[in-house]
C-alpha cells in the first residue's frame, strides 16, 4: 500500500513540476507575453487592460492557480500560427506521431531483443562484436543526418522508396477521420492507400527505430548476460538442459520485468526523437508542429506540445512502476 | 598478468603511487586498440581546434557567391557551401564551437549533479529522499522537448542552448555519485575518519568525492557524445549557435535544400558529428574497462 501511495505521489509531484516549469517558461521569459498579444505599437491603456485581462497583475502564486485551472479544463490557449485552439491542433497532429513512434517501437524492439539475445548467447564471438558495433553506431549517428543519407540513397539515388511526407500527393485528399492513416485505410479496405502509406513510413521508421534498436539490443544483452552468470543456470546446464531451452524457459521469464520497463521507457525516447525525424521527412506530426511553432515563437503551441509530451512521459514512468508491481511477485510480497 | 617492474616495486611516495596507478590504467586502456585510436583522434581534434587558424586552408567566413556549391577539388578539398565558403575550413573551426558547448555544459552539470548525489548518498534519510525525488522528477520529464521550449523562450543562442541542455543533464551524475557514495560510506576508512571527528563536509571532500570521480568520468564521456548529438540537433533546427559561427548541425541543415545535386554540403559535417560522437563512445568503453572490467555486459 505504501508503495502505491509513493508511486502516486511521485506522479503527482512530477506533473506539478512539469506545470511549474512550463508556467515559468511561459511567463517569466525575456519576451513580454503582453506585447506578443497587443503588439509593439499599443497604447499604455490597452497594454494595461491586456495585462489585467491576462491576470498578470495578480501575485505569482495566484497566476499559477489560474494556469492550473485552465490546464485542467483543457484550455491551452490559441495558436497564433493556425489561429485554432492548441488542444485541437495537438489532437490533429498527435496521431501521425503515434503511428510513426509505434511502428519504430515494433521495429526496434523486435530486432533489438533478437540481436541482444543472439549477442549474449555468443558472448565474445564475432556476432557479439557485430551487434555491439551496430548499436554503438546507432548511439553515435546524428538522426537528422542519417535521415538525409537514407533519402539521398534510397529516394534520390535508387528510387526504392518515396520521398518525404506521409502519403503520395494523389492520395492527399484521403480523409482519415481518426488520423491514424495506416490503421484506418486497412480497416476500411482501401488497400492502395494503405500500401502507399506503408511505403512512406518505412524510411522514417528505420531512422527513428535504429536508435531504439541499439538501446534495446544493448539492454537485452546486458540483462541476459547478468542472468546467465547466476548459479541456477549452471545447474540447468549440468543437468543437460539445451541452450535454447535455458534462454526461453529460464532467462526470458526472469528478465521479463526489467525488459518491459526498458521497452516502455524507450517509447518516450521515440516520441522525443520524432522532433528531428519528422523535420527531415516532413512528417505532419507533433514534432513538425513543435518545430514550426518554435521557429515562430508561438508560445501557447510550444507549451501545449511540451505539456502533452511531458504527460505521456509521466504516464510511461507510472506504467513502469505498476508493471513492476503487478508482474513481479517479489514487489507484491514486499508489504513494508 | 602484465609483467612489468613498476608493478612489483613498492611505491616510494604517494606521488609515485599515483604515477604508477596511472601507468597501470594506461596499459589496460591502451590494450583496447579501438579505444586507443579514438582517444588519439579526440586529442587530434583538440589540437585542430587550438590551431584552427593555422590549419584551415581558407577563411571560414569568406563569402564568395561566384564560388558557391563547388564540388570537392584540390583547392576546396570538401567543396564549398551555398555561400561559397570552404566547407573543410568551416568544419575545422566548427570543432571549436563543439568543444566550447561541451565544456560549458560539463562546467554547469557535473559539479551540480555530483554535489546533489554525494550529499544525498552521505546524508541518507530525509535528505536523500527529498533530493532523489527531485532527481526522479527531472528524470521523468522529456529532456529534449523541455530544452527546445526553453530555447524558444530565451531566444536561440549559445548560452540558452547550454542552459537548456544543462537543466536536465545533471541527473545522471547525481544518480551515479549517490550510488557510489552509499557504498563508500560503509567503508572502514570513512568510519575511522568519523571517529577522529572529521566533519561531514571534510569527509565528502577528501574521502568520498575522489572515489566517486572515476565512475562520473566514464558517465561523462558517454554523455559528451549525447550532448554533441543534441547540440547538433538544435543547430539543425536553427535553434542552436547562430550563423555565421560555424557549427556542424547548422551546416548539415544549410545543405539540406541542395541535397540532390550537391550532396557534399550536408554529408561532410554530418560525418564529423558522427565520428566525434563514435570516438567518445569508444573511449567511454575503454575507460569503463579500466574501472570495472566486469561491467562489460
Amino acid at each position: 500500500m505504501k508503495k502505491v501511495f509513493s508511486s502516486v505521489l511521485v506522479t503527482v509531484l512530477t506533473l506539478l513540476g512539469l506545470l511549474v516549469i512550463t508556467f515559468f517558461i511561459g511567463r517569466k521569459i525575456p519576451i513580454d507575453p503582453i506585447l506578443s498579444v497587443v503588439g509593439e505599437s499599443a497604447s499604455p491603456e490597452i497594454y494595461e487592460k491586456a495585462r489585467i485581462s491576462m491576470g498578470l497583475h495578480l501575485p505569482v502564486y495566484e497566476q499559477f492557480f489560474l494556469y492550473l485551472k485552465k490546464i485542467i479544463s483543457g484550455d491551452f490557449g490559441y495558436s497564433f500560427l493556425t489561429s485554432r485552439p492548441v488542444l485541437e491542433d495537438l489532437a490533429h497532429v498527435f496521431s501521425a506521431t503515434i503511428e510513426l513512434a509505434t511502428f519504430s517501437l515494433i521495429f526496434g524492439v523486435s530486432l533489438g531483443i533478437f540481436c541482444g539475445i543472439w549477442a549474449a548467447k555468443s558472448y565474445g564471438s564475432w556476432v557479439d562484436k557485430f551487434v555491439g558495433g551496430v548499436s554503438l553506431v546507432g548511439y553515435s549517428i546524428p538522426v537528422f543526418w542519417f535521415g538525409l543519407l537514407l533519402l539521398l540513397i534510397f529516394y534520390f539515388g535508387l528510387g526504392w522508396f518515396p520521398g518525404p511526407g506521409r502519403i503520395s500527393i494523389y492520395y492527399q485528399g484521403y480523409d482519415a477521420k481518426s488520423g491514424f492513416l495506416l490503421f484506418e485505410s486497412l480497416f476500411r479496405g482501401d488497400f492502395d492507400v494503405f500500401l502507399d502509406a506503408l511505403h512512406h513510413i518505412i524510411l522514417p521508421t528505420a531512422v527513428l527505430g535504429y536508435f531504439n534498436l541499439s538501446y534495446i539490443a544493448k539492454m537485452t544483452r546486458s540483462l541476459v548476460l547478468t542472468e546467465m552468470r547466476k548459479p541456477y543456470i549452471l545447474t540447468a546446464r549440468v543437468k543437460g538442459v539445451s541452450s535454447s531451452k535455458i534462454i526461453w524457459k529460464h532467462i526470458i521469464p526472469n528478465i521479463r520485468v526489467p525488459l518491459l520497463s526498458v521497452v516502455a521507457l524507450s517509447y518516450g525516447g521515440l516520441l522525443e526523437g520524432t522532433v528531428l525525424t519528422e523535420t527531415v521527412f516532413s512528417w505532419p506530426g507533433l514534432g513538425s508542429y513543435l518545430v514550426n511553432s518554435l521557429k515562430n515563437v508561438d508560445m501557447n503551441a510550444i507549451l501545449g506540445a511540451t505539456f502533452l509530451t511531458g504527460v505521456v512521459f509521466v504516464g510511461l514512468h507510472t506504467l513502469v512502476d505498476s508493471i513492476n508491481y503487478l508482474i513481479d511477485p517479489r514487489a507484491k510480497n514486499d508489504k513494508k | 598478468m602484465i609483467k612489468n617492474s613498476t608493478m612489483t616495486e613498492i611505491p616510494k611516495s604517494s606521488y609515485d603511487a599515483q604515477k604508477k596507478k596511472i601507468y597501470r590504467n594506461w596499459i589496460v586502456f591502451s590494450s583496447n586498440k579501438i579505444s586507443l585510436w579514438s582517444f588519439y583522434f579526440l586529442v587530434l581534434l583538440i589540437l585542430v581546434a587550438s590551431f584552427a587558424s593555422f590549419i584551415a586552408p581558407h577563411d571560414p567566413a569568406n563569402v564568395d557567391l561566384s564560388l558557391r556549391l563547388q564540388e570537392p577539388s584540390s583547392v576546396y578539398l570538401l567543396g564549398t557551401d551555398e555561400l561559397g565558403r570552404d566547407i573543410l575550413s568551416r568544419l575545422i573551426f566548427g570543432v571549436r564551437t563543439t568543444i566550447y558547448i561541451v565544456v560549458l555544459i560539463i562546467f554547469f552539470t557535473v559539479p551540480l549533479g555530483v554535489a546533489i548525489g554525494i550529499i544525498a548518498g552521505y546524508g541518507g534519510k530525509w535528505i536523500d529522499r527529498i533530493l532523489m525525488r527531485l532527481t526522479d522528477i527531472f528524470l521523468a520529464l522529456p529532456r529534449l522537448i523541455l530544452a527546445l521550449a526553453f530555447v524558444a523562450a530565451m531566444g536561440p543562442g549559445l548560452l540558452s542552448l547550454v542552459v537548456a541542455i544543462s537543466l536536465t543533464a545533471w541527473t545522471s551524475y547525481a544518480r551515479i555519485a549517490r550510488s557510489e557514495t552509499i557504498l563508500i560510506r560503509k567503508e572502514n576508512f570513512v568510519k575511522a575518519a568519523q571517529l577522529q571527528g572529521a566533519k561531514p563536509f571534510y569527509i565528502l571532500r577528501h574521502y568520498v568525492l575522489p572515489l566517486c570521480l572515476p565512475s562520473v568520468i566514464v558517465r561523462l564521456t558517454y554523455d559528451m557524445a549525447g550532448v554533441i548529438l543534441m547540440a547538433a540537433g538544435f543547430g539543425f533546427l536553427g535553434l542552436g549557435v547562430q550563423p555565421p559561427v560555424p557549427e556542424w548541425g547548422t551546416m548539415v541543415a544549410s545543405g539540406q535544400p541542395y541535397l540532390l545535386d550537391h550532396w557534399w554540403v550536408s554529408t561532410a559535417p554530418g560525418f564529423a558529428i558522427f565520428i566525434t560522437s563514435l570516438a567518445l563512445n569508444f573511449v567511454g568503453d575503454g575507460l569503463r574497462d579500466v574501472i570495472d572490467p566486469r561491467q562489460n555486459y
